[in-house]
Formats: C-alpha cells, structure tokens, sequence
C-alpha cells in the first residue's frame, strides 16, 4: 500500500498503532506535539500523519474564520501542511510546531487579505456574497445569527486584529503561543489584545 | 503595584487567566486607580467566539482534503528533487564532478593524443634557398648591411632608431609605405 493513500480513517487507526511505541500515549484520544516529536524518531513519516489529523481542523477553521472562503481555507491550510512536510526542523527537541504552524497560516491568510482587498478595490466585489455555503440544520439556524454578526463585527477588523482575537479567543493558544506565533513580546500581545477586544466591542456595538 | 506593570496584567486578569495571587494584586490596583479602569472597563468582557464553530464538515470532505494534500506533497516532492539539483548542495557536487572530469579527462586526452604540431612557416635556408642580397638604399651617409648566409656569418645587425635612415623618395613615392606622399 501507497504510504500517502493513509487519509482520515486509515491515518486515525495508523495513529492509534504507534502510539502504543509511546508509553501511555495510547490513552491519550490526541497526541501532543512532544509525542510526535518522539515518534518522529521512530518514523517521520507516521509522525506527519498525526500531525496531518491533529492539526488540520484548527488550520482549516482560522483560515477559513480569518478569510471567509472555503476554497482559499482549504488552499492556505494544506500549503501550511505541505511547508511542514517540507521543513527539516520540524520534529526538532525545541521546535515549535504548533506556533510555526500558525505563524505560516495566519502569515498566508494576510497575504490572501491584502491581495484580494486590492481585488475589491478593483471590483468592489463584496466579500459576504463568498461566505461559505452550510447547511441549514435546526440547530444551526439558532446560532447563525449571534454567528453572523460576530463575524460581520470579525471582519470589520483590520488583518492583525482579526488574527489576535481568533488565536486567543477561538484556537485558545496560550499568550506565550501568540508570542510565539506572532514573532512579538509578551507585553506587544497584551496591547495588541487590548486595541483588538476595544475594536470588536466597538464593531459588535455598531452591528446592533 | 504601577501602572505600566498593570498593562500587562489586565487581559489576563478579564480573561480569568491569571494566578490567584496575582488576581487580588489587580484587584487591589483598580480600586485606586480610575486610569486603569477606564481601560479596563475599555476592554469589554471576554469575546466569546464559540459561536464559530469548530468542525461543520462532513468526513467526506475530510478524506477529500487528505488526499488533496498529500498529492500536493507528492508532486512538491518530485519538484524538489529537480530543484535539490540546482541548490547550493546540488551545485556544488555538480561542479566538483565537474571539477574531477577535467582533471582526469584533460591530461589523459593529452598523453593519448600527444602535442599538436605548431604551425611553422618553411624556412628557406632549410629548403637549400639562399639570398645573395647586396646593401641597398645608398641615399644617406649610412647603409645597412644585411649579410647573405654565403657571405658571412648569420647575425644580421638593426640598426637602431637613431641611426635608422631617412625614407627613399624617389618621384615622390614612399617605398617604405608604398603610397604616394608629399614631398619631403
């Protein structure tokens, strides 16, 4: 068998396989990022397989939260995946994987932004009409509009604000891990956080 | 506790992510001080963004998604071979391979083949052809002697500069140039 047609069932069974290399990791329902590094001793390629199913939902979401087209979400998390493939130091004792992925991410989402904001200058086209298409289930629509207008007030946002905010308030990443991913102090994430949650009251304001 | 330290402490302590020490230290400080809670208050509450959702796609997207990415390993991967090539590494090796070809290559052709042959005029005195050459230009108080291999021993002398003799005019021809020239 083809080591790459390991997609979502088969690489979750593959995973549980070689956890049982690590002790204790076979209760564990995800593996952390020290284990991968563990099993990237044994076998890299395994490795990036879990790392593949841990990490390519968050991916996904923030790209697909920060640029509100599934098509460019889908395009931005894999070449964030791929770059990790291709990065040497991935499975290194003091990387970080979790920030750099972010960083790659959230770097790629704002070159997207700013090429597209001059395609909407140019055409004026209006980036709600690209939402992306959910079924409309029952238990959906009760949501949709607190959803709506989080994130009608979300894009009112500029880039960097937008990113803050979805990194603290909706990946959870520690304000280390924002740090980390924003290639910043403690202290600039703080402010950046302030200036950000002050616009998004503001912009939640103006939407009611 | 200052001001400039409570900056720091005051998105941790709205986000309840604070020690609990620390949270009575802020407490403490907001109270007396009306600047921080101003800003404080400025911050709103925790945004919750739990309304995004966190996964709304089917497994069939998923899978789809899998394989999407990793052909896209694939084919960056065969790319990158190409590329490996052209790298510093790959061009270094290159040019090292390069480097050994020439070595060996170019030394060996020469033993094999020998040294060309220079491309030689036929000398004449080789082919039995001899000058019997008598001095000419009788113009000024000098002449050259050019010395015939009959005559004399083979070491012909150039005049130098100095003694270089004025051109011949005859009818107003330079034989030196062979072109018509102005009087002299």
């Amino acid at each position: 068998m083809d080591k790459w047609d390991d997609t979502t069932t088969e690489g979750s069974k593959m995973e549980q396989v070689v956890l049982k290399t690590i002790p204790g990791g076979v209760e564990k329902s995800r593996i952390t990022d020290d284990e991968l590094k563990s099993l990237a001793k044994v076998d890299r390629e395994r490795a990036f397989n879990s790392l593949v199913q841990r990490y390519k939902k968050p991916l996904f979401y923030h790209a697909l939260y920060m640029l509100r087209k599934e098509e460019d979400a889908i395009d931005v998390s894999q070449e964030a995946l791929v770059r990790a493939y291709q990065e040497e130091r991935l499975f290194d004792e003091d990387f970080l994987i979790k920030a750099w992925l972010y960083r790659v991410t959230t770097n790629l989402c704002h070159n997207i932004m700013r090429s597209s904001r001059r395609k909407k200058k140019a055409c004026d086209v209006l980036a709600r009409d690209e939402e992306p298409k959910i079924e409309a289930t029952d238990e959906r629509i009760a949501n949709e509009q607190t959803k709506g207008q989080l994130l009608d007030a979300l894009d009112q946002l500029p880039e960097k604000d937008k990113s803050i905010l979805l990194l603290r308030y909706y990946e959870d990443l520690s304000y280390k891990e924002i740090a980390e991913t924003l290639k910043c102090k403690l202290g600039t994430v703080m402010s950046r956080l302030g200036r950000a949650r002050q616009r998004l009251a503001r912009s939640m304001n103006d939407a009611l | 506790m200052p001001c400039e330290k409570m900056k720091e402490k005051l998105i941790p302590f709205l986000d309840q992510a604070l020690p609990f020490t620390e949270i009575a230290k802020v407490k403490q400080h907001l109270k007396t001080c009306p600047n921080c809670r101003e800003i404080a208050t400025s911050y709103g509450a925790k945004p919750d963004l739990s309304a995004l959702d966190k996964d709304e796609h089917s497994e069939e997207f998923w899978n789809e998604f899998d394989q999407t990415l990793y052909e896209k390993i694939r084919s960056r991967e065969q790319g990158s071979k190409i590329s490996r090539l052209f790298s510093k590494k790959g061009m270094k090796v290159v040019s090292w391979a390069a480097a050994i070809m020439f070595a060996i290559i170019l030394p060996a052709s020469l033993i094999l083949n020998g040294p060309k042959e220079e491309m030689r005029f036929p000398n004449p005195a080789d082919q039995g052809i001899k000058f019997n050459l008598s001095p000419v230009a009788q113009h000024g108080e000098t002449t050259h002697q050019f010395v015939s291999p009959d005559t004399g021993p083979n070491t012909p002398s150039f005049p130098t500069s100095k003694e270089f003799p004025p051109p011949l005019v005859i009818e107003n021809v330079d034989y030196r140039t062979e072109s018509a020239v102005g009087l002299y």
